[in-house]
C-alpha cells in the first residue's frame, strides 16, 4: 500500500509540471506543483483556476503601503526620496483621480472578479474602476504588447497564467498616482508585476513586485490576502467621486443612499423628486 | 504608425459624412452589409453569446435623441433621431424645463464628467462579458460600468446614475429592467431630462453574429404623458479593438469657461 | 494548447468612427464666429481626458505675447490618431488654428495643428471633426 502511494505521488509530481504546461503556461517548478496540491482551486469551464467572486481587503495598506511591504521599508534612492518630500502634497484621489496600481487593489472597497476565456475582468467598486486583463499575453503567447507613448492611471495590464497563478504585468502607469495616502510616490518608470493565486476557499494571495529604477534601488514586494465576501446577495454599488466647483471631492453616500439628493449639483430648475403627477 | 494615421483620417472622414439613417421599421432591420450573415454564437446554456465589443449606430443621439440638424460641434445631424415616432411626450411643466436646459448647457452633467446613465451610456462603444448569472457591460466613456444581474431583484434603498439592472432571457432576446435611476442623468445635450421615477426596459435582440437590434421602452410618469421607445442598431466592432481607460476628471477645466447654451431642438417634437 | 504567436501592435482604429464622448456642447464654450490662428512655442502638452490641452507662448491678436491654451480631443482620440505623450515637446514651434472661447480668456478649441516639419494634424474633437 505504502509503495503504491509513493509511486503514485512520484508520478503525480512528475506529471504535474507536464499537466500545468499543457494548460498554456510555462512548466511549473516542482515546488509550485506541491504548493498547489495544498489547496486545489475550483476551475472555470476552460480549466483555469477560478478567481471569481467579490473580494475584500482587510488591512490598512491604503493608508501606508509599508504595512504589507516585505521588510516594511521601501528602498528609496536618496535623491528620489528628497524629490518626493519636496513634491506635491495633495493626494490625487482627493481630486477624484484613479488610485493607480497596486493601490486600487487595497482600497477599502469590494472588488468583483469575473473570468472569461482569454480575460480576467476586475471590477472595483471604488470609483467604478475596472481593468480588462487579457490572459493570453506573455513571452510564450504574445498576442498583444504594451502600448507605446501613453499613460493611464490604472496602466496597461497584460495577463498570463503561470501554473495556477495569474500574473499581470502592468506598465504605462501615470506618474501622478500615489501608492497610498502617506505620499509614497513613483515615477513614470514604474513597472508592477502582480500575482494572484487562490490559496484557500476564501482567500486569494495577492503579491506585487514593484520596480522603478528612478525611485528605488531595487525591486520590492508587497503581499496580502484578499478575502471572499460571502454575504448572501451582496452586490457592488455605484461609487462615484466628483470634484465640486470648489475643488472638493464629493463622494455620495451609497450604502444605502438616502432617497433624495445624493449630492449637490448646481441646478436652476426644481428637483423632480416629489413633483406631482 | 503611418497606416494607423491613414486609417484614423479615413475614419474621421467617415464621421464627417451625415449619418443616413432610414426610418425605423416596426420589425428589426435586416443586416445591411455582410454578404452572408454569420450565425448567432451561443453559450453552453443555449442563449446567445453577446460577448464582444459593440458599436452603436445612433445618428447623433448624444446631441439630441430627436431629429436635429448637424452643425458646428454637433456632428452630422439626424433626420429621424432615435425616438420611435420622433416625438418625446413631455408633460407641459416638464417642457418648460427642457427649454430652459437648452439655454444652460453648463448644467449638462456629462460636461461635469458624471455618468451618462441608461440609455445614454449605450450611445457609445462598450464590451459585454457574460456568464449565466452576470452580464458585465464595460463602457469606455467615463470608464462606466454596470452589471446586469440575472438573479435577484432591484434594491429598495438606493438610487444611482446608472440605475440597477436585472436581466432575463425571452427566447434569443436579452430583456433588461433598469430601475433605481436618479434624476440627474440625461438623455442627451438637448435638455431632455427625466425624474427618479424613470424605468427603462431594454431589449437586446441578436439577429446574427455581428448585429444586435437594441430598443428600450422608457416610462417616467412624473415627466412624460406616456411611455415611449428608443431604438438603434449595435454593430460588432472590428477585431483588435479594445476598450481603453477613459477617465474624466483630470482635464476638466472646461466648466469654468461654459458661458451659454445652445438650442438644438426648436422643432415641434414634443407633442403629447 | 499551443498557439502560433501572432504579434499585433494595438490598432488605434478602435471605436474611432463613433463619437467617443459627447462630454458637453462646445458651442457653450467656443465661438464659431471667432476663428483664431496662432504660431508660437509649446510650453506644455497634456495628453489627458476628457480633453487634451496644448499650451503655447504666442503673440495674440492684440500683439502681445502670452500663454494660450487650446483644448483638443481626448487622450484616447489623439492616441488613436498617432499622438504620443511626447509628440509635442516644450520648445517646439507650432501653429494652431481653432476657435476662441466665449469668455474672453486666452483659450481656444484647437482644430488643426501644424508641426515644425510642416505636417498638419486634425485636432478637432469628434463633435467637430473639422
Amino acid at each position: 500500500m505504502r509503495h503504491t502511494r509513493t509511486v503514485f505521488l512520484c508520478a503525480a509530481l512528475i506529471a504535474a509540471p507536464v499537466f500545468l504546461h499543457a494548460q498554456g503556461g510555462p512548466a511549473a517548478a516542482p515546488g509550485a506543483a506541491a504548493k498547489s496540491a495544498e489547496f486545489v482551486p475550483p476551475r472555470t469551464a476552460d480549466g483555469k483556476p477560478d478567481l471569481q467572486g467579490v473580494w475584500e481587503t482587510r488591512n490598512a495598506a491604503a493608508f501606508d503601503i509599508t504595512e504589507i511591504t516585505e521588510g516594511h521599508e521601501i528602498p528609496y534612492r536618496p535623491e528620489a526620496l528628497e524629490k518626493e518630500q519636496k513634491g506635491p502634497r495633495v493626494d490625487p484621489i482627493a481630486h477624484c483621480a484613479m488610485p493607480g496600481v497596486p493601490r486600487i487593489t487595497y482600497m477599502p472597497y469590494p472588488i468583483q472578479i469575473m473570468q472569461r476565456p482569454g480575460y480576467v475582468i476586475f471590477m472595483y467598486e471604488y470609483l467604478h474602476d475596472q481593468r480588462i486583463v487579457p490572459t493570453n499575453t506573455g513571452p510564450t503567447n504574445p498576442a498583444r504588447e504594451h502600448l507605446d507613448g501613453v499613460d493611464f492611471w490604472l496602466g496597461d495590464s497584460l495577463g498570463r497564467w503561470e501554473g495556477d497563478t495569474l500574473v499581470v504585468d502592468v506598465t504605462n502607469l501615470d506618474e501622478r498616482s500615489w501608492l497610498d495616502s502617506a505620499r509614497h510616490t513613483h515615477s513614470d518608470a514604474l513597472h508592477v508585476v502582480e500575482r494572484y493565486s487562490r490559496t484557500g476557499p476564501n482567500t486569494i494571495r495577492y503579491e506585487a513586485t514593484i520596480e522603478d529604477p528612478k525611485m528605488y534601488t531595487r525591486p520590492w514586494k508587497i503581499v496580502m490576502p484578499l478575502h471572499l465576501n460571502k454575504e448572501a446577495g451582496f452586490e457592488l454599488r455605484e461609487q462615484e467621486c466628483t470634484e465640486g466647483d470648489d475643488g472638493r471631492p464629493i463622494h455620495p453616500p451609497y450604502r444605502p443612499a438616502p432617497h433624495g439628493d445624493v449630492f449637490e449639483f448646481p441646478r436652476k430648475y426644481p428637483s423632480t423628486q416629489g413633483a406631482s403627477k | 504608425m503611418k497606416y494607423t494615421i491613414w486609417f484614423a483620417f479615413a475614419a474621421m472622414v467617415a464621421v464627417a459624412q451625415p449619418a443616413a439613417q432610414p426610418a425605423q421599421p416596426a420589425k428589426p432591420a435586416a443586416p445591411v452589409k455582410a454578404p452572408a450573415p454569420r450565425a448567432i454564437p451561443r453559450m453552453a446554456d443555449g442563449h446567445p453569446d453577446l460577448e464582444g465589443i459593440w458599436q452603436p449606430r445612433t445618428s447623433g443621439a448624444a446631441y439630441s435623441i430627436l431629429p436635429h440638424q448637424g452643425g458646428f460641434f454637433l456632428g452630422g445631424g439626424s433626420d429621424t433621431g432615435v425616438v420611435e415616432g420622433g416625438v418625446l411626450p413631455y408633460q407641459p411643466w416638464a417642457m418648460e424645463i427642457v427649454k430652459d436646459l437648452t439655454q444652460h448647457m453648463e448644467f449638462d452633467p456629462t460636461g461635469h464628467c458624471h455618468y451618462e446613465g441608461i440609455p445614454h451610456a449605450n450611445y457609445f462603444g462598450f464590451q459585454f462579458f457574460q456568464t449565466p448569472t452576470h452580464i458585465a457591460v464595460l463602457y469606455e466613456n467615463m470608464h462606466a460600468r454596470r452589471i446586469i444581474y440575472m438573479t435577484g431583484s432591484h434594491p429598495s434603498d438606493y438610487l444611482a446614475w446608472m440605475g440597477d439592472s436585472r436581466g432575463r432571457w425571452e427566447g434569443d432576446t436579452l430583456v433588461v429592467d433598469v430601475a433605481n435611476n436618479n434624476d440627474k442623468s440625461v438623455y442627451d445635450m438637448a435638455g431632455h431630462f427625466h425624474s427618479d421615477a424613470e424605468h427603462v426596459v431594454e431589449r437586446y435582440n441578436m439577429v446574427d453574429h455581428d448585429n444586435i437590434n437594441w430598443e428600450a421602452t422608457i416610462d417616467d410618469p412624473k415627466v412624460f404623458t406616456r411611455p415611449w421607445k428608443m431604438k438603434f442598431p449595435l454593430r460588432r466592432a472590428p477585431k483588435d479593438n479594445e476598450i481603453m481607460e477613459s477617465g474624466c476628471f483630470e482635464g476638466e477645466r472646461d466648466a469654468v469657461h461654459l458661458v451659454e447654451g445652445l438650442a438644438i431642438i426648436p422643432a415641434d417634437h414634443y407633442k403629447q | 494548447m499551443s498557439r502560433r504567436p501572432v504579434l499585433m501592435a494595438i490598432v488605434p482604429l478602435l471605436l474611432a468612427s463613433i463619437p467617443l464622448a459627447a462630454h458637453h456642447s462646445f458651442a457653450a464654450e467656443y465661438d464659431r464666429e471667432k476663428p483664431i490662428k496662432l504660431s508660437g512655442t509649446v510650453t506644455r502638452f497634456d495628453l489627458t481626458n476628457p480633453h487634451s490641452w496644448i499650451y503655447l507662448e504666442a503673440k495674440g491678436p492684440d500683439g502681445n505675447v502670452s500663454t494660450w491654451g487650446f483644448e483638443t480631443a481626448s487622450l484616447l482620440a489623439l492616441y488613436r490618431r498617432g499622438f504620443k505623450k511626447d509628440t509635442l515637446k516644450a520648445g517646439m514651434q507650432i501653429t494652431i488654428e481653432g476657435f476662441l472661447a466665449k469668455d474672453g480668456t486666452h483659450t481656444g478649441n484647437g482644430q488643426k495643428l501644424t508641426l515644425p516639419d510642416g505636417k498638419e494634424i486634425i485636432l478637432g474633437t469628434e463633435e467637430n471633426p473639422g
